[in-house]
């Protein structure tokens, strides 16, 4: 895998965007591509806060339109694999660059969701050839993948999950320390080192790693603000 | 609900900011940097509508809000339309003319900390107030859970100090450890979610 990081720098992009499940919370699939379906299945059985939208219709996207933060992948393209949607889309992360209409989704539609910005980030691909030649030719992406690339690439972001779970624990049970009269230094130098592990989780409202462990160091702030409250 | 807290919801206190009558202008851009030191002056090193402390960004540094865009422009460029505003609120109010004046006793009134830290509308002011400062603290932003923590770091801060200059920083030990590690640690938060612009 490190290798692969090596050739492609947007892997680094496309991994921190696929690891964040607290904001990437909808796939969203409207053809028969069997394994966009397959990763869509695993994405949906190993995230437990994912959710999972397959085979909506377009008009769909208004009901998920308000939540916040909401990340959105549409894969419409079925000759090629979805790796390679994936990193094609992915060139299209730092801006919106949706500028042809497809056969089925009109330019205004679009425009109007770009204008009200309900998404983080949106994710387009279309069934327009000449539109995936030009996405093509922009990113550069020449490659196909096969399946075995895909189960890698799957196995190395739960394995990524698995750790900041391990590391929300961490802090969960040092936090409690804290507690203690006479705790190390090294508690306080732990905490924050975590913090910066936890990597790509926001403390925003829509939730992350951060915010799951932030309310025990928030209560404990609470206890000793009311032992003082006197004196402020 | 009670201001728990029982401080001024952006921690000014004893005195609220004011400011000074200052010949600087904005449209001058040899004035902005002298504005910006004289509004952290005025505002106590605080924004003007939040009482986010200045020290806390870890990139983008404090701005001038213009209070009231929309009025003509010699009235605008003064420094009486000038708040010391931190990137939160014054990306989030944008061209918002809040009817309150962040200085007056009538906007330090709207607001109070609830028990997590949170901004909230005071529901001891007169009804019609209240509607007014239920629209402001969404125009401005200040409803954003982000503005707990540096309430709370502030707090942290202050019981650190009071510590200290009672003279009991021994006796108190344990305590003084544990505000200080809290604060730390919300600092490092804070500093990575304003510079990942998380809020």
């Amino acid at each position: 895998m490190e290798e692969r990081t090596e050739s492609f720098p947007q892997w680094i992009r496309i991994k921190n965007v696929l690891i964040r499940g607290g904001n990437m919370k909808i796939f969203y699939i409207d053809d028969n591509e069997a394994m966009a379906h397959t990763l869509i299945d695993e994405f949906n059985n190993k995230a437990r806060e994912m959710k999972f939208v397959g085979d909506a219709e377009f008009i769909d996207i208004n009901t998920y339109k308000d939540s916040s933060m909401l990340e959105f992948l549409e894969i419409l393209y079925q000759m090629l694999s979805v790796k390679d949607n994936i990193v094609i889309l992915d060139h299209n992360l730092e801006g919106f660059r949706f500028s042809k209409s497809g056969p089925i989704f009109g330019a205004n539609i679009w425009k109007e969701i770009k204008i009200n910005k309900p998404f983080s980030q949106i994710y387009i691909l279309t069934s327009d050839e000449e539109q995936i030649e030009r996405y093509r030719s922009e990113s550069g992406v020449e490659t196909i993948y096969d399946r075995d690339h895909l189960d890698n690439m799957i196995e190395h972001i739960f394995r990524i999950r698995q750790a900041n779970d391990l590391k929300v624990d961490e802090w969960k049970n040092l936090v409690k320390s804290l507690k203690n009269p006479g705790f190390p230094s090294l508690t306080v130098a732990r905490l924050e080192s975590l913090i910066d592990e936890m990597e790509g989780n926001s403390l925003s409202e829509n939730g992350g790693i951060v915010d799951e462990t932030i309310h025990e160091l928030i209560e404990l702030a609470k206890k000793l603000i009311d032992k003082y409250e006197g004196d402020l | 609900m009670s201001n728990k807290y029982k401080i001024e919801f952006r921690g000014y206190s004893p005195s609220l900011p004011s400011r000074r009558n200052l010949d600087l202008k904005y449209s001058k851009s040899c004035d902005r940097d002298k504005i910006i030191k004289a509004l952290d002056m005025d505002f106590f090193h605080k924004c003007g509508y939040c009482g986010w402390g200045s020290t806390a960004y870890s990139q983008e540094s404090f701005q001038i809000d213009h209070f009231n865009p929309t009025i003509k422009n010699k009235e605008q460029d003064s420094y009486q339309n000038y708040v010391y505003a931190c990137p939160i609120c014054n990306k989030t109010k944008k061209r918002y003319v809040c009817e309150f004046d962040p200085i007056s006793k009538e906007y330090s009134s709207l607001f109070i900390r609830n028990d997590y830290g949170l901004i909230q509308t005071n529901k001891n002011i007169n009804p019609a107030i209240q509607k007014k400062a239920d629209v402001i603290l969404v125009k401005i932003g200040l409803c954003k859970d982000i503005h707990a923590f540096d309430y709370f770091m502030m707090l942290l801060n202050r019981i650190d100090e009071n510590i200290r200059r009672s003279g009991r920083s021994k006796e108190l030990a344990d305590d003084k450890d544990l505000c200080e590690s809290i604060a730390s640690i919300l600092s490092k938060l804070i500093k990575r979610a304003t510079y990942y612009k998380r809020f």
